[in-house]
């Protein structure tokens, strides 16, 4: 039986590191094929990162061009930060899934294809006028055609399986193929199939059977003459799992709750890709999770607040336009500072936008989006498994400030998976909770000496009775209150809150030089393409450091004299320049933007030329002035 | 706030009353809802603590800050949505929603019906003036047809709703109407309002005395109520009238008032059934010019355990109460107790590890507890589609549409009829436009 460890004769060459793209129709069942791919890679001991790229239409038509799915997967035996830029290995179900994703091949890549796929009818939709299999335009890639509908039909002749039903196991063809090419072990798979499928056996044994059959074709056909090995990277020991953002996000959520003693409530409203948040709490109520799934946005948002009032851990989930819905309570929840924390996984807008693609867009809207003076503090995670420790804080702030708490994340870690350290929950930090019951001195904006947060008191206890709500409160009674000077007192203190929160914020890491001519300034998902970039800048020689902002609101306090330790600061985002105007209002620096808005992840390439051009231009600036003082 | 609770003394309304200066309109029908509530929550057997009262924003959303309770002066028509949120996780707390025709019915329709059919257990007290007081004087959504306002200057177009229909039609399990001056009447309907197991819903009629003085004065005036207002009571006949001489009878599938005697005495007239709720859609299209106006309970539909195909098991979106039996927390009276924290939490993280098979435990293997708070049934009285009455609203007719065309016309070009501050408008925005377009087009470098 296929285990991983082949036992053919074939050649055997290492490689260090490979980039392969499963691509075909949204019916084809790609995602599933990647997501696999990746499970038994991570049980390889690679490290890895993933891109899921599929479109907002569940089914677009099948065969167009606007209904191809992708799913991309770098894996390594060193250290990946990137899905990766360019593929080594594309596998296409049809006509459409090559011409949306061969140009994206390097020369001399390995192209899987399904002959069969590439019917007339196919090759019209895609809009290609010959046969490209057969044209000779594919000449400059290793291409290899595989029948993959006959030989799947073939394997699964004799179970009675409908034409349709038997049509859709190809995916798995293609994953046994691609697990002999790589060495991967199919055993997960065939443990996955076993239990999804566990209320239709027939399913599981013809899943089973075509990935096995996609294995042993591949071994013993003359397609592949050879096969490539992938050594285990050299990460850190303990016990690994694969991880998306968006079950980070949920996960980090219940361990902040768990070690804050407190229920958690989630008010949420689905919507692309926020939704994935909900679904894993739902499951999860053993751990004192209450889901709602709310009638629109804003009662999503409310019910959480109302949560928040009886002393729950109130969370609300949202993406693009569901975050404009949220604003109303924010101001709300900050008025009467309660902790709540508002998830925005962000996608590519304005409006519906690109709801599947990702983008970061929503940061200056994080920061000013709400009417009055409305502080209120933002987090963001790097990549898809720090989506659990920035959820836990977001947590661990909100309750110990009395505030709600903006996380952002976007579409591309909510969806993208990496290998995550699992914590030991004894590692993680307590967030103390003590949930005033004394009656003595009592007011309801009385305030913390030093976090200046006010009491958290929840219905039930008793000689606590009081009001709370969105009119300006008076100082310490929190009673409404229009006097001049204590608006200016309140707005000024709950500025001051905010401000405070600075002191939470650890020093910020800066990788490479401590000086130098160029600082590459992130936040967000751009992390891992910008310590790609960086790595290899710094390997060819140039001064070049990195910074990536968690904490977007406060700023680290160290942050201004960072960027001062470098000729220059540039700052790449997934919008037209957001992080960069509040560096440059704050600091006063000439932060540099550098934009792109396709709803697609930067590659490390495009960083690095923008580095290099950059480096180049300063020096020259630099010696313009010196000859025209 | 100081006034600690009084568990070995009887409460009274006193205890209810918050240090807060009352600060509605002289003559508001507010101040008489306030006083008949503060009577009747001392009588209900509930430590002052455990009531929480929400509201959103106008005038009858100030009534938290009057009661001295938990209280949640929320935002316009949000009210619903922090009560469940309150309710699901704290399911011991009397939870009162305290709103109006604009913040329940307008800003607030979409989390009204949605709290209706989930059936969460709250109460909602929503006061009917049919006009906008705290923004002074707008039409509302209960406002007739044809009403000049402020903002209605020759008469509203909009069809008003009647809310003790649209909670009928949102399946609410409790739906009644009272009105501000009936204080004996007010006390008994909030007293069941809290009594009952769901969502109770309560119309009160309440006079604006500053910008809609009167709208109910045919139910309010002494000369006028008995024979105005039509009395609601479980399995009696429908009769009213300052005689008690007049009935409701249904031919047809028509409502019709007929005198009692002459041949027609009570066994003709329709019986007031609160568990029909199809009879209660029926009563609830009563009222003027033709009817009476139905105060009283609606309907009061028990929860009650599912029968068959027909009966309807109703589970509120939210997910039921945790299971204690796995760990993590146990509820001990208002304390939560953590245990084995650190075991569940590994449990969870570990889910789809590296070295195993998860080890999750997943929604459907999670015993319910039998008396999750959410889990509720009602009956499953249907009644027949032809009952459909007639409504309260066909006081006005809709004017005709050449009357709108023509106020139309008059905002759009009235004051601008040679577009000179349309055209101003539109350099502002083209200047605008060329200055972002340059700072754009500049990467957001600024200064060079």
């Amino acid at each position: 039986m296929p285990d991983g460890a082949t036992s053919n004769s074939k050649r055997v060459e290492p490689r260090d590191r490979v980039v392969i793209r499963f691509a075909g129709d949204s019916g084809d069942g790609m995602q599933v094929t990647g997501t696999q791919f990746t499970t038994e890679s991570a049980l390889a001991g690679n490290d890895l990162a993933t891109l899921p790229d599929f479109p907002a239409e569940i089914r677009a038509p099948a065969g167009t061009l606007a209904g191809v799915s992708a799913f991309q997967l770098n894996f390594a035996s060193d250290e990946v930060f990137t899905p990766g830029d360019d593929l080594d290995v594309l596998v296409a179900m049809n006509p459409a899934a090559l011409k949306v994703n061969v140009g994206d091949l390097k020369p001399g890549g390995i192209l899987i294809v399904d002959r069969e796929g590439f019917n007339e009818q196919n090759l019209k939709k895609a809009e290609y006028d010959r046969n490209p299999l057969g044209d000779g335009s594919l000449d400059r890639y290793q291409l290899f055609q595989a029948d993959v509908a006959k030989l799947t039909s073939a394997a699964l002749k004799d179970l009675g399986l409908s034409a349709r039903a038997v049509f859709r196991c190809r995916n798995f063809f293609c994953l046994g193929m691609t697990s002999w090419l790589y060495h991967r072990p199919i055993g997960p798979s065939e443990s996955w199939l076993s239990d999804k499928f566990k209320k239709t056996p027939e399913l599981v044994e013809a899943n089973i059977r075509a990935l096995r059959a996609g294995y042993n074709f591949a071994e013993n056909s003359e397609l592949f003459a050879v096969s490539y090995e992938i050594r285990p990277a050299t990460i850190a020991p303990g016990k690994y799992r694969n991880i998306t953002g968006n079950t980070a996000t949920a996960l980090g959520f219940v361990a902040a709750a768990q070690k804050a003693g407190r229920p958690i409530f989630l008010g949420s409203y689905p919507i692309t890709p926020a939704s994935d948040i909900l679904h894993e709490l739902s499951g999860l109520k053993q751990f004192n999770v209450y889901t709602f799934q709310a009638e629109d946005e804003i009662a999503g948002i409310g019910a959480a607040l109302g949560a928040a009032f009886g002393g729950a851990i109130a969370i609300t989930t949202t993406s693009g336009p569901g975050m404009n819905l949220k604003a109303e309570t924010m101001g709300l929840a900050l008025a009467v500072e309660l902790p709540l924390i508002i998830t925005d996984i962000q996608r590519a807008g304005p409006s519906t936008g690109m709801p599947t693609k990702t983008e970061q867009a929503d940061l200056l809207m994080a920061m000013y989006g709400r009417h009055g003076e409305a502080p209120v503090p933002i987090l963001a995670a790097a990549t898809p498994a720090d989506c659990f420790a920035m959820a836990f804080e977001a947590v661990r702030i909100a309750v110990r400030y009395m505030t709600p708490v903006i996380l952002l994340t976007d579409g591309y870690l909510a969806n993208g998976a990496e290998p995550w350290l699992i914590p030991d929950p004894a590692s993680l930090p307590d967030i103390p909770v003590q949930l005033r019951t004394d009656p003595n001195g009592f007011f309801p904006y009385l305030r913390d000496q030093v976090t200046l947060s006010r009491p958290w008191v929840v219905p039930g206890t008793p000689g606590l009775e009081h009001r709370i709500g969105g009119l300006e409160k008076e100082y310490l009674t929190g009673n409404v209150s229009y006097a001049p000077m204590n608006h200016e007192q309140m707005i000024r203190v709950r500025a001051r809150k905010i401000a405070g929160i600075v002191r939470e914020i650890p020093p910020t890491q800066v990788l490479g030089p401590e000086t130098g001519d160029l600082l590459v300034l992130g936040w967000g998902s751009t992390f891992g393409a910008i310590t790609q970039a960086v790595r290899e800048l710094g390997a060819a020689g140039h001064r070049v450091a990195q910074a990536h902002l968690r904490y977007l609101n406060p700023l680290p306090p160290d942050l201004g004299s960072i960027l001062r330790r470098y000729r220059t600061v540039l700052v790449p985002e997934m919008n037209l320049g957001q992080l960069v105007r509040l560096i440059r209002a704050e600091y006063l620096v000439d932060a540099v933007g550098f934009n792109k808005i396709q709803g697609r992840p930067f590659k490390v390439s495009e960083i690095v030329s923008r580095c290099l051009r950059l480096l180049d231009g300063t020096t020259l600036e630099e010696s313009v002035t010196e000859e025209h003082p | 706030m100081s006034v600690p609770s009084a568990s070995d003394q009887k409460p009274s309304k006193k205890d209810f009353v918050s240090d807060q200066d009352v600060r509605w309109c002289p003559g508001c029908g507010d101040y008489a809802i306030l006083s008949q509530v503060q009577k009747v929550l001392p009588e209900l057997g509930i430590a002052r603590e455990r009531f929480a009262f929400i509201s959103g924003i106008g005038c009858s959303s100030r009534f938290p800050y009057y009661v001295n309770t938990y209280g949640f002066h929320s935002i316009h028509g949000r009210a619903p949505a922090i009560a469940t949120g309150l309710k699901a996780t704290r399911p011991e707390l009397s939870v009162w929603i305290v709103t109006g025709d604009g913040d329940a019915l307008s800003i607030g329709g979409n989390h009204l019906i949605h709290i209706l059919r989930r059936n969460l257990d709250v109460n909602i007290l929503l006061f009917n003036n049919k006009i906008y007081g705290l923004t002074k004087g707008q039409y509302s959504p209960t406002s007739e047809v044809g009403k000049v306002t402020k903002s209605t200057p020759i008469g509203s177009v909009d069809h008003p709703f009647d809310p003790i229909a649209l909670a009928l039609g949102a399946e609410a399990s409790f739906v009644a109407r009272s009105i501000d001056v009936e204080t004996k009447h007010l006390q008994d309907i909030v007293r069941r309002a809290h009594h009952h197991k769901g969502t109770s819903f309560v119309e009160i009629l309440q006079n604006c005395n500053v910008f809609n003085d009167g709208a109910f004065a045919d139910v309010t005036e002494k000369t006028t109520k008995a024979d105005a207002t039509l009395v609601l009571e479980h399995g009696k006949p429908l009769i009213f009238g300052k005689n008690r001489d007049k009935g409701i009878r249904l031919r047809n599938f028509q409502p019709e008032v007929v005198a009692l005697g002459e041949g027609i005495s009570e066994s003709d007239l329709l019986v007031h059934d609160e568990r029909n709720p199809a009879l209660a859609y029926l009563i609830a299209r009563l009222g003027p010019p033709h009817f009476p106006t139905p105060i009283g309970v609606f309907t009061a539909v028990d929860p009650a355990p599912a029968r068959g195909s027909s009966g309807r098991l109703r589970l509120a979106a939210v997910a039921a109460a945790p299971a204690f039996a796995l760990g993590g927390f146990r509820w001990h009276g208002e304390d939560i107790v953590r245990e084995e924290v650190d075991d569940v939490v590994d449990d969870v993280l570990h889910g789809h590890d590296t070295d195993g098979a998860s080890r999750r435990v997943h929604q459907g293997d999670v015993p319910e507890t039998p008396d999750a708070h959410l889990v509720e049934c009602v009956g499953n009285w249907v009644g027949e589609p032809e009952h459909l009455g007639v409504g309260r609203h066909q006081v006005a007719h809709r004017p005709v549409e050449i009357t709108l065309l023509e106020l139309q016309q008059q905002v759009a070009f009235g004051d601008d009829a040679d577009q000179s501050v349309a055209r101003h408008h539109q350099q502002a925005a083209d200047t605008m436009l060329t200055h972002h377009s340059n700072g754009i087009r500049d990467g957001g470098r600024g200064r060079q």
